[in-house]
């Protein structure tokens, strides 16, 4: 019942907003309700009010009023805590499946605002302090246990400062979706991947790996083969190149291990992408729907472990 | 497993403390601490010294773990601490009265919760308790004194509170206590008309036993003694304005409270029964109408200048009964409001006696003298006017007005009359009352005050108890009940002069208050005039803060005419919204965007060239380099430092080697040099004020 009626609520609130990449935070969107303790100081107050009636005090009378008076004004205050306050989100990161996904936004306001939380539905919340017209990146943390394209859930941000009898909070939507890598799982041989699709070939040697030369450096070559000692002698960027590692090619296939289901080939190739990039070897990558040729280097990667991501995406749903 | 360039950079997330397990932030820890002290310390006369003793031990306990003077108390410390407190708090909260016990309760019960101060959810029930607590204290105090006090528990109360959800600072920060303080003064105006246009309720049932107020005042018997005892206090008996601030003269002050009716051989007691009086047409224009404000007495009878002809309070009925005394039919617990009228003059005009025998019974025995006396003066048949000439003769002849008469035995009235002749009001007025009695007059005695001291300030008048005062009335077929005051025999000083100027120098004068204001202001001019003035700021209090349920009707009246439901409404919202609406617009107004922290010095700067020449201020998208040029070129004198304090500024702004403007000496030094030249006045330096534009 309480579930029907929260999803219907959620269904109208995420209809309510259109979808945008930056918001206002004004009355329009402001929600404001007593907290637990804000129930409870209304009690007290009405425990004073008892106190002044039965001993016609009027200074209690006094502190009741301004108890009364005190609840309201703190409506304001913590409205104004939220209220004003501007919200951009920014592309985020892509993770593995697992790993912790945080979604950035960046937050500014005319006026400094105190304890604002951050968070998702059923997630850690994060808190921060804003300055005065300063720019803040906010990570919202995410859960991410699907791989593909995941859109950001409906965030809420609330405050309860400064007296914590009102909490204020906005839910906010936005369609700046995070991709999420399959679940990196060890497993296979590596001489398996020594052969292009369905060919045979020799096992390799890979890990026998040998100083062999200096090369100069090219953008998009991995920071921990840069020889830094060298640079710091003052004879530019070079990188440090290993016998063996251009000599073979490898190739993740899907047709690798066919004993295995759908996601478990996928976080199986996620994990010899991401091992034969850290080893610096060439390698491609063979999908049903799609081929890459060998090749090293991050932005090689990410192209891999996007296509791994996406696969059949509609299946996923 | 992550891929080194998707990791980021985590940034400075703040404490989170919106949820009621965050542990408490040591500021915090010290505010509520700071808290509790302010809102126990001011019940220390109301809770048992133990509790006083183990409550501060253990807030010193808190204070010092806290600051990490002291380790935090051992776990067997802590749990022994609760069973000894709650037995303590059992035994002595049963011998207290409700009020104090409820202090002690809460007291006890808050020294507890301090030895679990760790989470927010602890702090909050300690601030909703101190909260409780500032309303409690005003149970006990309500004076002005209290009231700032209070107000002053609740800023630090919610000074507390605030911290439980700030940034968690190291230390006390009392930009805390500010927030607080704003957000208070934010909430009077609401408070202010909820204070005045809320309906005061009768209380919903009865709280206050006649045991927890202590009987003052006069009591419904007088023996030798009995009145002298009360000159030893100097509180408050009541407070009386009157219509026009118009007073009756000194000598016609008589305040009266009871009569006695019945001579026990000893004391007067008040026994018989009086019926309301019937009213009767006012003969004459010289009636006095006046407000008093009654001090809680614990008895039924409240005081009426003599002789009254109506009386009337906002709250509960009064009745004047046939002995022109007033009563409100149940004691008076609380500070008590009401008006009267009454007639100066020294007889009641009334035309018959009922029930003649009662105000002529007497014990058949004792007091051998008197009784040969008043037989004498039946025997000369003289009349009641010669009667009472002979006794005042007698008083003034070799009687002695004294506040320490010493004791009389048996025959007290013979012991009075013929031996000591040393006696107090009641002494007089009793043995005058007996003699007439035996000789055939009915007689009453009656209670009350004569005086009282006129306030200039304020326009009231202040009785206090040691200006009570027992005078005798007698029957006249002329004149109905007339009034005696055989004081005025011996002492007539006692009516023309404040009581205290004539006492003021005896020991027992106020002895129960031996550093009394009173006792030693009288003499000097300037302090008995700031203790009048404080004494007429402390009226106005009682009148219009705490007495104000008695006075609300009418205000409210007087404010807006008849009271409808919707006047109240429009009372209650039209202000309420008034504030809520620029309490909206001060939060939500935008602040001059600020770039550096620097700019804030250069706008310093142009507010205070431009106070003497509004030319001089920084126009709309002027450099502050140009801007120092062109305030140059106006006052040649100021360049120099101008221009040091520009390169600073410069370089701060545009050079981030440079870093931020705190802390940079060379920077606030030359910031502060160009004020101080261009604050110096331009005339002393024979140069123009103003360049020609």
């Amino acid at each position: 019942m309480w579930d029907t009626v929260d999803h219907k609520f959620r269904n109208w609130l995420v209809s309510r907003y259109p979808v945008q990449s930056e918001v206002l935070l004004t009355h329009k969107r402001i929600y404001i309700f007593p907290t637990l303790a804000g129930l409870a100081f209304i009690c007290v107050a009405l425990l004073v009010l008892m106190l002044a009636i039965n001993y016609q005090n009027n200074l209690a009378y006094a502190i009741c009023f301004t108890l009364t008076s005190l609840f309201i004004t703190a409506i304001m205050h913590t409205y104004a805590n939220l209220s004003g306050l501007r919200i951009r989100i920014q592309t985020p990161s892509p993770v593995f499946v697992g790993d912790e996904l945080r979604y950035r936004f960046e937050v500014l306001s005319s006026r400094s605002l105190k304890q604002l939380q951050f968070g998702f539905r059923g997630q850690e919340q994060v808190t921060y302090d804003l300055e005065r017209d300063k720019p803040l990146l906010v990570y919202v943390p995410a859960s991410s246990e699907v791989r593909g394209w995941q859109a950001p859930a409906l965030l809420r941000i609330s405050s309860v400062y400064p007296l914590g009898i009102f909490r204020c909070w906005t839910w906010l939507r936005f369609e700046e979706p995070a991709l999420i890598y399959p679940r990196p799982v060890a497993g296979g041989e590596l001489g398996q991947l020594n052969r292009p699709v369905g060919g045979d070939g020799a096992e390799g040697h890979v890990g026998e790996e040998d100083f062999q030369e200096l090369k100069s450096y090219q953008p998009g070559a991995p920071l921990s083969r840069v020889a830094w000692k060298v640079y710091a002698k003052g004879y530019g960027l070079h990188v440090k190149s290993y016998q063996g590692e251009e000599a073979q090619e490898r190739w993740l296939s899907w047709h690798l291990w066919p004993q295995l289901d759908t996601e478990a080939k996928l976080s199986r190739l996620t994990y010899w992408a991401v091992t034969l990039n850290e080893r610096q070897t060439p390698f491609g990558l063979v999908l049903p729907n799609v081929t890459m040729e060998p090749a090293v280097g991050d932005d090689h990667l990410r192209e891999v472990l996007k296509h791994l991501a996406l696969y059949d995406e509609g299946a996923l749903l | 497993m992550k891929l080194p360039t998707f990791q980021f950079k985590k940034s400075t997330v703040a404490e989170a403390t919106n949820k009621p397990e965050v542990l408490l932030a040591r500021s915090s820890k010290l505010w509520l601490l700071t808290m509790l002290v302010a809102v126990c310390l001011p019940q220390i006369r109301e809770i048992p010294l133990w509790l006083t003793i183990v409550v501060g031990a253990l807030l010193a306990w808190g204070f010092a773990s806290t600051l990490k003077v002291r380790k935090p108390l051992a776990r067997w410390v802590r749990w022994s601490v609760v069973p000894l407190m709650s037995v303590g708090v059992l035994v002595s909260a049963s011998g207290l009265e409700s009020l104090a016990g409820l202090a002690t309760l809460l007291i006890a019960g808050a020294g507890l919760k301090v030895l679990e101060l760790r989470t927010r959810r602890d702090g909050w029930v300690l601030v909703l308790v101190s909260l409780f607590m500032v309303a409690v204290n005003f149970l006990f105090d309500q004076s002005i004194v209290a009231a700032l006090y209070g107000f002053f528990s609740l800023a630090i109360t919610f000074a507390a509170l605030i911290s439980l959800n700030e940034v968690q600072a190291k230390q006390v920060n009392f930009g805390t206590l500010k927030r607080s303080a704003t957000i208070l003064a934010q909430s009077v105006p609401v408070m202010v008309v909820l204070f005045l246009v809320f309906p005061r309720i009768e209380p919903l049932w009865s709280v206050k036993s006649e045991r927890a107020v202590a009987k003052t005042g006069l009591s419904n018997e007088v023996d030798p003694g009995s009145v002298a005892n009360l000159t030893r206090n100097d509180s408050v008996a009541f407070r009386a304005s009157f219509t026009d601030d118009a007073p009756p003269e000194r000598s016609q002050r008589y305040w009266r409270a009871i009569t006695y009716d019945f001579y026990d051989g000893r004391s007067w007691l008040n026994v018989g029964k009086n019926v309301g009086l019937e009213a009767s047409a006012i003969d004459t224009d010289t009636y006095y109408d006046y407000e008093i404000i009654m001090e809680p007495t614990a008895r039924p009878w409240l005081v009426a200048l003599d002789y009254p002809q109506s009386v009337r309070a906002a709250r509960g009925t009064l009745t004047l009964k046939n002995d022109f005394t007033v009563t409100a039919g149940k004691p008076i617990l609380d500070r008590f409001s009401y008006s009267g009228r009454s007639v100066v003059r020294e007889a009641t005009q009334e035309l018959s006696l009922q029930d003649r025998e009662r105000f002529l019974r007497l014990p058949p025995y004792g007091n051998p003298q008197a009784r040969a006396l008043a037989a004498s003066w039946v025997e000369q048949q003289l009349s009641l006017t010669e009667k009472i000439d002979a006794l005042y003769r007698r008083f003034n002849q070799s009687f002695e007005y004294t506040l320490s008469p010493g004791r009389l035995g048996r025959n007290s009235v013979d012991q009075f009359l013929f031996e000591t002749q040393r006696g107090f009001c009641e002494h007089f007025a009793s043995s005058t009352a007996y003699l007439l009695r035996l000789a055939g007059h009915p007689t009453r005695l009656v209670g009350g005050y004569q005086g009282g001291e006129w306030n200039p300030y304020e326009k009231y008048m202040l009785v206090r108890q040691y200006e009570a005062h027992a005078w005798v009335e007698v029957w006249d077929e002329n004149t109905g009940w007339r009034r005696l005051d055989p004081t005025t025999a011996v002492a007539p000083e006692r009516i023309q002069l404040p009581f205290d100027e004539l006492f003021g120098s005896s020991d027992d004068f106020i002895a129960e208050s031996p550093l009394s204001v009173l006792r030693l202001g009288k003499n000097i001019e300037w302090l008995n005039e700031v203790r009048l003035r404080y004494e007429a700021v402390n009226y106005s209090w009682h009148r219009w803060i705490l007495g104000y349920h008695n006075q609300q009707v009418d205000f409210l009246h007087d404010l807006m005419g008849s009271l409808s439901t919707l006047k109240l409404l429009l009372v209650i919202f039209v202000p309420g919204s008034l504030v809520t609406g620029g309490l909206i617009w001060w939060l939500l107004r935008a602040r001059p965007r600020r770039y550096h922290a620097v700019d804030a010095d250069v706008q310093y700067l142009s507010r205070l060239v431009s106070r003497a020449d509004s030319s001089l201020a920084r126009e709309q998208g002027e450099t502050v380099r140009t801007y120092c040029w062109r305030l140059a070129k106006h006052q040649p004198y100021w360049e120099e430092s101008l221009m040091q304090w520009l390169n600073n500024l410069e370089q701060l702004r545009y050079s981030p080697a440079r870093g931020q403007p705190e802390g940079d000496a060379s920077y606030h030094a030359s910031f502060k040099n160009m004020i101080k030249t261009v604050k110096k006045p331009t005339r002393l330096l024979g140069k123009p004020a103003r360049a020609s534009a």
